[in-house]
């Protein structure tokens, strides 16, 4: 493997709800233009160190976080505006999330917010935008009729295209296929594919054989630690830590 | 109690299948042994109607896994082991139809012996016996060690093999109206040497179970 | 076979406790339905019945300038308690740590609403009244009106805002929007049926007070419709005269208007009308919530 710089340098990540130590001095480097998948148990903490990358965590109450996150080489707790911050590094939730506007309007939300003002200029976004989530013929002529109507595999291309409209270096992914029918998992994934070509991607999910297909490296989480970060092709062939082993072939013994 | 019960108890019955065709396939070996020693008819038409049973196995066991990989999508060490499984089996079936055209070749030399027996062979059949035997027990171990020692151990079979040709060789030139017979040694010599090499085949892929580590 | 008869005899025994409990329901259900048939019915129909063109002049004989100031007066309450209800509605749903201040404030709108109406009134007219030194106007009226509709618009937004799916701030927040650009542009929008609901039930509230408004808004109206100079006491746009609405004319009309031959006429006819109203008013919360939640694609 060339030399890569990392996107997302971690070190000693550690972080409490309250009382509860959630993350136990998570290290580790995310490469740009990957697909980085986190796998790992429920509660394993994987969901919140991605919450971490975009300082979501913030929105919740008590918590203390420790370590670094760096972004490009700079920290982002100490010297980014969050604000900032999530125009760069972008989420798609488990739950399809589409506001209850129109297709348009969704798409035209961030652009919005970065001072876009023109028809023009808002109509290229949301057009371009759409076509990259994949799903531009399918709502190009119900565009000003309500996200909600669609089925949860088209909003959830929504809310990619409405992430991609703020033109992103990063998108987080919570699991974002674990709500919907196997065909549109199929589409998204292929759609994530085409994006790594540009963006970085992290990918939480519980599905090891979406993991296996679509991310370049892995990284296992277990009670809030990181115990096997490796490419994906070897972690899933041949995995060091003997716990990645017992989890990925589903026997915990 | 670890989840995936069924599966494991299908990880089981494979090993098992494996390992039965293994022993099955050892027992043939020292009776092909013995019918070449003895030119014994008999033993030697028992033995060439002895294959179908070897591939009745090697085609069951490869559906086995077929279906597994379908129904239970392996990963890992279990992936590992079922994919060396499906060509470890090739082998071993190659080995057990060597037993078979051995024993045709017998079956012939029972009715027109030749008078110059190459003793070598007797030794030969020996180290491949052995090989295949290790082979086996290595696999069933995951013993690296003894998997490498047999793939060594094929210099040997390989030496011996030059040597009985050229032994066969003399005796053609010297007793010519027996060539038929010297023939069919060295279609024997010939098996022989095949049959280590794909006992080497099997202990290649030993390594790869145990830790990964592909036999390029 | 005994335990097959006990089983069937329990199961009918279960039965017959469902079907007569579905009729108490049911009972129960009807009765509601007929009191208020029978009430409103009553009430409009004697209104009717005793109506006479000049009821709806605009004049001293007629009830037009009580049901403008009734109008008047309760979208005056609106103009105050709705942006203040809101605004405190937003600050109890997304700004207010859970503490021993939060729930004081809690328990003090709480109390707030099941103030005494006559309470409120006698509030009022010692505070917008006697301490500002000003007459019987409208504007106290619609003060002492707020303080009624206040908290029940502050729960509305709150609970319209908390009801709300979470993925709709998280999903604002993450595309790099500020708090109050994810309030004002995604959340309350999207509470916006429950908010416009609210709204109109208190406006309904408000078309009904009277014991809020006896001492505030006054018990006498004099407006003259050619007068438009705001400034003015005749005028009817000015806020600050005083107002006599629907309701307190009813009361008014029964008590000491006795002087007045038609005084029975007019308060059967205005109840009737103002029935009318917050029965119309309840009816358009509704159709209105519908429309809006359609709009908005089926949100619960």
């Amino acid at each position: 493997m060339e030399e890569q710089k990392a996107k997302f340098g971690i070190r000693d990540l550690t972080l409490f709800y309250g009382d509860f130590q959630a993350l136990k001095g998570i290290s580790i480097d995310i490469y740009a233009r990957e697909i980085t998948a986190l796998i790992g148990p429920s509660g394993c903490g994987k969901s919140t160190f991605l919450k971490t990358l975009n300082r979501m965590n913030d929105l919740e109450p008590n918590v203390t976080i420790g370590g670094s996150v760096l972004l490009d080489g700079t920290d982002v707790y100490a010297h980014l505006d969050a604000i900032e911050l999530r125009k760069r590094v972008s989420m798609v939730f488990q739950q399809p999330n589409p506001f209850p506007k129109s297709v348009y309007e969704n798409v035209a939300y961030g652009p919005r917010i970065n001072g876009v003002r023109k028809k023009n200029d808002l109509d290229e976004i949301v057009e371009r935008s759409l076509r990259q989530a994949a799903i531009w013929d399918e709502v190009k002529d119900r565009l000003h009729k309500n996200a909600l109507g669609l089925s949860g595999g088209q909003q959830q291309r929504i809310c990619i295209a409405r992430t991609l409209a703020v033109e992103p270096e990063v998108i987080l992914m919570d699991e974002p296929t674990s709500a919907l029918d196997p065909i549109s998992t199929m589409k998204i994934e292929d759609l994530a594919m085409e994006l790594k070509k540009d963006y970085t991607i992290v990918i939480v999910t519980h599905n090891m054989q979406q993991a296996s297909r679509i991310s370049d490296r892995t990284a296992f989480f277990l009670l809030g630690e990181m115990l096997e970060y490796d490419e994906t092709m070897k972690l899933f062939s041949t995995p060091q830590n003997p716990k990645t082993e017992a989890y990925i072939t589903g026997r915990f013994g | 109690m670890s989840p995936r019960i069924q599966y494991a108890k299908e990880l089981e019955k494979l090993d098992r299948d494996l390992l039965e065709m293994g022993v099955a396939l050892e027992a043939a070996i020292e009776r092909t042994a013995l019918a070449v020693e003895t030119l014994d008819a008999a033993l030697a038409e028992e033995l060439i109607e002895g294959d179908d049973m070897f591939d009745h196995m090697e085609r069951s066991i490869e559906k086995y896994c077929i279906d597994l990989v379908v129904k239970q999508a392996p990963i890992a060490s279990d992936w590992r082991r079922i994919a060396s499984i499906m060509r470890i089996v090739g082998d071993l079936e190659r080995i057990a139809d060597h037993c078979s055209d051995i024993s045709l070749y017998v079956r012939k030399l029972s009715q027109n012996p030749a008078s110059l027996v190459p003793e070598g062979l007797k030794e030969t059949i020996l180290v491949m016996k052995s090989m295949v035997r290790d082979t086996i027990t290595a696999f069933v171990q995951l013993d690296t060690k003894l998997a490498a020692d047999v793939v060594t151990r094929d210099e040997i079979v390989d030496e011996r093999f030059e040597g009985t040709m050229r032994e066969l060789c003399e005796s053609m030139q010297r007793r010519p109206d027996e060539i038929e017979a010297y023939v069919d040694y060295v279609l024997i010599n010939k098996y022989i040497e095949r049959m280590a090499d794909h006992a080497v085949n099997v202990a290649e892929w030993i390594p790869y179970i145990a830790s990964g580590a592909y036999r390029m | 076979m005994r335990n097959d008869e006990r089983m069937k005899r329990r199961i009918a025994r279960a039965k017959r406790a469902d079907a007569a409990m579905t009729g108490v329901f049911y009972s129960v259900g009807g009765f509601f339905l007929l009191l208020l048939i029978v009430l409103a019915g009553y009430i409009i129909t004697k209104g009717v019945l005793d109506f006479y063109p000049e009821l709806l002049s605009f004049t001293r004989q007629g009830i037009g300038n009580q049901f403008f100031n009734t109008v008047y007066l309760v979208f005056l309450s609106l103009v105050i308690s709705v942006p203040l209800g809101a605004a405190a509605g937003v600050y109890m749903a997304e700004y207010a740590r859970p503490g021993k201040v939060t729930t004081f404030l809690r328990i003090c709108i709480e109390s707030l609403s099941s103030l005494p109406s006559i309470v409120v009134g006698l509030f009022g007219y010692l505070v917008f009244i006697l301490m500002t030194g000003a007459k019987w106007n409208l504007m106290a009226g619609a003060l002492a009106v707020s303080i009624l509709s206040l908290p029940l618009i502050t729960t509305t937004t709150e609970d319209a805002l908390r009801s709300l799916p979470k993925g709709y701030k998280e999903g604002s927040m993450s595309l790099g929007a500020t708090h109050w650009r994810t309030i004002t542009k995604v959340m309350l929008p999207a509470c916006l049926p429950r908010i416009i609901t609210g709204v109109i039930l208190a406006a309904g509230r408000g078309f009904g007070e009277a014991a809020a408004l006896l001492y505030t808004a006054g018990q006498s109206t004099n407006i003259n419709w050619s007068n438009w100079d705001i400034t003015s006491p005749t005028c009817p746009l000015n806020p600050f005269r005083p107002g006599e609405t629907l309701a307190l004319h009813i009361w008014v009309m029964r008590t000491e208007g006795s002087l007045n031959p038609n005084s029975a006429a007019i308060a059967n006819f205005s109840s009737a009308v103002l029935i009318i109203m917050v029965l119309g008013f309840s009816l358009l919360a509704r159709m209105l919530t519908r429309r809006l939640n359609k709009k908005q694609g089926g949100l619960k």
